[in-house]
């Protein structure tokens, strides 16, 4: 007979202001320990409403390691449940998405409605009344909510809604990124990007600072066209980097004139002037110019799981301390020229995705870093640059009370671990 | 079945696996024609790149600036590169009036780097056109055996 003891873990010592211990990337148990503290007790991410579309739609996602069920159900609801047959464990849908209004375990034949209701189990004549009672249907995700069709679930009761999870300024830089749509509505029905990297899954963060160099081949390839400008100094990058609070970070592109991205490269087409009219009409005239400005980018990092970038919707997927897939779905939007979206694409393509001319090599420096992280000799992460010029902003009503600095430091790996240690602690 | 035409058509294609195993990268860029359509669907064989997003969708711009960026020494997810052989069979050849020939084949790739080695597989369509004794790729679509899978970096060609 053995038992396993593991001490408990002193997270306090592990994240200091300006740098993180590397065992928090490297150790099998903090990733256990991250399951339980952050992946069952918060919200988390799991789909986005334009997934589901229809009653029966339905996709099967993750929260942590729980393989759940996102459903519309009948009567056009959407529905959460865990993926796991209530008689003995079965994961009963097995496909990534479809249409169903009935799913049957294909062990006992156990069939449970769209509504997640057991529906009928074949020869139930073994089965009494206290069974039936007890065992209803498939266990519900205790808390599902949304915003702006992003629907998150929590594993866990609790009070801290959704919006106080998100907060304001990650509520408005959520409106960013769907605001590109004259409907106010993006959708994902253009496939997704599976991509996955021997590294730990916080080492995707929002960085300024690593692209002049992780992405130079990149970018000489584009200055030979002349279609991007080449950097001049990375110290002071043309944008801000922000702690949106929470754990949340985005970098903030608003002031950088609109001569990036999809929604730019369309600036001169005959249908442009109308999709902007038409921004301006559902969103009003000041918003619609930091939209366009950002290209509809926020660039943001919803911690703990999701990042809206670019032309995307990125689900962060941890798999070990070791390994994390990546899942980036190009988001369409509703209401724009058929142009447009299919600029979204190849944008999204040219740099996103397994065969990209982008991050493919981010995902090779993971890898290098996860492997360099094994020498903890001195195990410090050093995560403090711009400390010494960072501030609170109180001019910008979008984004009030964020800590801003410059877009090449490293404020938001500060955020996130801060927010990363409250939890860990238990706080 | 025209087996000459055929037997040109295998050697071709073992030329082209062997300059993308050897990452001859230029040498293989001019086996393309000026309307190239390099395509690699993700998710299912059947998309429409129109409305749904691909791993690869390189016309000859796009095509040329893969290239340039594969032969940068600061490509890190190539540095160091790949060590690759592929293996090309099954091949099917299907002439069209006008000259044009549509391959189909199967490869089974074996990658390295480093201590990894991972094995991809797929089928490849080639559209050929016959040039000066030998043949010019104006289309290739791949279908990746795993190309609805969780995938690593492909910074290769296939």
């Amino acid at each position: 007979m053995t038992t396993i003891e593991r001490p408990a873990i002193d997270y306090d010592s592990l994240v200091l202001e300006d740098r993180v211990h590397s065992s928090i990337f490297t150790n099998q148990q903090v990733f256990e320990d991250e399951l339980d503290r952050i992946f069952t007790r918060g919200w988390v991410y799991v789909a986005h409403t334009s997934e589901v579309p229809e009653p029966g739609d339905y996709v099967t996602k993750w929260i942590g390691r729980v393989p759940v069920l996102l459903v519309r159900d009948e009567d056009g609801q959407v529905r959460l449940f865990v993926n796991r047959c209530r008689h003995r464990g079965n994961m009963v849908c097995q496909y990534e998405a479809g249409n169903s209004m009935y799913f049957t375990c294909p062990y006992h034949g156990f069939t449970y409605s769209s509504r997640g209701d057991l529906a009928g189990i074949p020869r139930a004549d073994a089965y009494d009344e206290a069974f039936i009672a007890e065992v209803t249907g498939l266990m519900p995700v205790p808390r599902m909510s949304d915003y702006r069709g992003f629907v998150f679930g929590s594993l866990s009761p609790g009070d801290l809604t959704l919006e106080q999870h998100l907060g304001n300024p990650c509520m408005r830089m959520i409106d960013l990124f769907c605001d590109a749509s004259p409907a106010g509505e993006i959708e994902l029905r253009a496939g997704v990007h599976k991509h996955s990297y021997r590294g730990n899954w916080k080492q995707i963060g929002m960085d300024g600072y690593h692209a002049q160099i992780v992405h130079q081949s990149f970018f000489e390839v584009k200055a030979k066209r002349a279609t991007v400008p080449r950097y001049r100094d990375s110290s002071r990058a043309q944008y801000g980097a922000r702690d949106l609070g929470q754990g949340h970070a985005m970098l903030d592109m608003r002031a950088k004139g609109g001569t990036f991205g999809a929604i730019a490269s369309c600036k001169d087409k005959p249908w442009f002037p109308e999709y902007q009219a038409a921004l301006e009409r559902a969103h009003g005239v000041e918003w619609t110019k930091q939209v366009l400005t950002a290209s509809g980018d926020p660039h943001l990092h919803i911690y703990p799981n999701i990042e809206l970038i670019d032309t995307h919707v990125r689900v962060l997927r941890p798999i070990s301390a070791t390994e994390t897939a990546v899942y980036m779905y190009p988001a369409l939007l509703k209401g724009a020229h058929d142009e447009l979206n299919e600029a979204r694409l190849r944008t999204h393509e040219s740099f996103y995705g397994p065969a990209s001319g982008g991050n493919p090599d981010d995902y090779e420096v993971f890898e290098r870093t996860q492997q360099g992280m094994m020498g903890a000799v001195n195990p410090w992460v050093m995560l403090g640059r711009g400390l010494n010029r960072q501030h609170t902003d109180f001019d910008d009503p979008s984004v009030l009370g964020t800590v801003l600095a410059d877009g090449s430091d490293e404020i938001p790996q500060r955020g996130a671990m801060a927010r990363w240690k409250k939890d860990m602690l238990g706080r | 079945m025209n087996l000459e035409l055929l037997k040109q058509v295998e050697q071709f294609l073992y030329y082209e696996a062997r300059l993308m195993d050897e990452q001859r990268h230029d040498e293989w860029l001019s086996l393309w024609t000026d309307d190239a359509l390099y395509f690699v669907p993700v998710n299912d064989e059947d998309i429409d790149p129109k409305r749904h997003v691909t791993l690869i969708y390189d016309d000859r711009t796009k095509l040329e600036d893969r290239i340039s960026q594969l032969k940068s020494q600061m490509h890190w997810s190539q540095e160091p590169r790949s060590r690759m052989r592929r293996v090309v069979s099954n091949v099917e050849l299907e002439e069209r009036p006008g000259g044009e020939l549509i391959i189909q084949s199967n490869f089974v790739l074996v990658e390295v780097r480093r201590d990894d080695q991972t094995v991809l597989a797929g089928r490849s369509i080639h559209t050929l056109r016959p040039e000066a004794g030998s043949f010019q790729i104006a289309q290739k679509k791949v279908l990746l055996v795993n190309l609805d899978a969780v995938m690593r970096n492909i910074r290769f060609l296939l």
